[in-house]
């Protein structure tokens, strides 16, 4: 599924870094580490984050979770995602991702009339699951690299590539709204219905991130550096631990 | 972050309390059967409906029991470990045990109605590598696997990936966190340990 555009792989970066410039401290990053230089500024964003989860997202949660019917809310939810789709469809494009472009062209075409305005998911049934990605992804295949760790007000865990890449997203759907979820915005739906479905779904994986971890500042970058890195690079983005080896025990 | 990865999330500290021992797990084929009875085990405790702290207790247990904790508790401190005494060790491993029995237990929810099919297990090193998928209802299936070791003298799970996100980093960025704000006193560390989460 890689395409033309892959063929000039230095070329690519060299522009996707000019384009970048002056945002992106890219184009050069050890994999594995935790680059986090503005800890002490991203700190005080996390604080505000958890404040903002502690008394509106989370209490907001629960009043829309325990009074809306579950179908109801996967509609909604559905609903918001269908928006996401022509955004996805882009990066499928800019990526050279053919086959996901398909993909998630049919689902928005399908989704969008039998899925009455989006609001059901019969492409899923049709074998055309979702296939997310975000222009984060997009700068990931032109070679930027993943740049610093940024925690903003709002947004929630990021690095610098993938919050350029949101700025493009947003602009692709001015649907996002981001709840600041631990890990990163909860995207499936990217609406405040949509978020606050997640949250209310995920309460107790969520809280434990943000209320029972002894450090969720440290715990909420862990995790979401750890998992980008996997949804982008597969395995090639997992770090190989042998804590035997490392302990001097073998 | 999408639904599939909000429920690894959750299921990290859920999954990490299941493999039974008795068995070898040296070879690809019992470490296999591990994961297969492991997943009859979760069921079998959430089959009770039970309570925040049954679910906290029984996490605790299972913990103890099929995970290598010391050395996962060890690998958390990084380079302070070597400066501990034993009994220092000791009480920080017991410390960290409840820590993650509170930190995780609830979460331990999230796997109900679930079940893992085993894909491939391998020998990597001098440990198997398990991999499969989690299906849980509601969800895509998510990638995990096991690495299961007999170093400590039985057959003990000492880490695991749930797409991507595995047990031994994350416990050790939290440790390390908690460490440095302490100055390296292994000792304060432990006695805060105690009362968090």
């Amino acid at each position: 599924m890689s395409s033309s555009i892959a063929g000039f792989p230095a070329l690519r970066r060299f522009a996707a870094c000019l384009l970048l410039l002056g945002g992106l401290s890219a184009c050069a990053d050890p994999q594995g580490a935790t680059l986090d230089p503005n800890e002490q500024i991203n700190r005080g964003a996390h604080d505000f984050n958890v404040g903002l989860d502690r008394n509106i997202v989370r209490p907001a949660s629960q009043i829309y979770g325990n009074n809306v019917d579950p179908a109801l809310r996967t509609m909604f939810s559905n609903f918001a995602s269908n928006f996401d789709e022509p955004k996805r469809v882009i990066n499928d494009i800019l990526q050279g991702k053919a086959g996901d472009a398909l993909n998630n062209t049919g689902r928005f075409v399908i989704n969008s009339t039998i899925g009455l305005l989006g609001f059901f998911d019969p492409a899923t049934d049709f074998g055309l699951a979702e296939r997310p990605t975000d222009f984060g992804e997009t700068l990931f295949v032109w070679g930027v690299n993943e740049g610093v760790y940024v925690e903003a007000p709002f947004l929630g865990p990021s690095t610098t590539r993938h919050a350029w890449g949101r700025v493009v997203d947003i602009a692709l759907n001015p649907l996002n709204i981001f709840a600041p979820s631990p890990t990163g915005e909860v995207s499936l739906g990217a609406s405040v219905f949509g978020g606050l479905n997640a949250r209310y779904e995920f309460t107790s994986a969520i809280d434990g991130v943000f209320y029972d971890s002894a450090d969720s500042y440290v715990t909420a970058r862990s995790l979401y550096l750890q998992q980008r890195r996997f949804e982008l690079a597969g395995e090639d983005g997992v770090e190989i631990i042998d804590p035997f080896e490392e302990l001097g025990l073998e | 972050m999408n639904r599939r990865q909000l429920l690894a999330l959750s299921l990290v500290g859920a999954a990490s309390t299941v493999l039974p021992s008795g068995a070898w797990a040296s070879s690809p084929q019992r470490a296999k059967a591990l994961v297969s009875s492991m997943v009859a085990d979760i069921n079998r405790v959430l089959a009770s409906n039970p309570s925040d702290a049954t679910l906290e207790r029984e996490f605790e247990r299972l913990f103890a029991r099929y995970a290598d904790v010391p050395t996962i508790a060890r690998y958390t401190l990084g380079v302070d470990a070597r400066a501990a005494s034993p009994q220092e060790l000791q009480a920080f491993t017991q410390a960290f045990s409840g820590y993650m029995a509170r930190r995780y237990g609830k979460q331990f929810r999230d796997f109900t109605g679930g079940d893992i099919r085993v894909e491939r297990a391998r020998s990597v090193k001098n440990f198997v590598e398990v991999r499969g998928q989690a299906m849980v209802p509601g969800s895509r299936p998510i990638s995990v696997v096991f690495l299961v070791s007999d170093n400590s003298g039985q057959d003990r799970f000492f880490n695991l990936y749930l797409e991507g996100v595995n047990l031994l980093l994350t416990a050790r960025d939290e440790i390390q966190g908690m460490l440095d704000q302490r100055r390296g006193d292994i000792g304060q560390l432990t006695r805060d340990l105690r009362r968090l989460g």
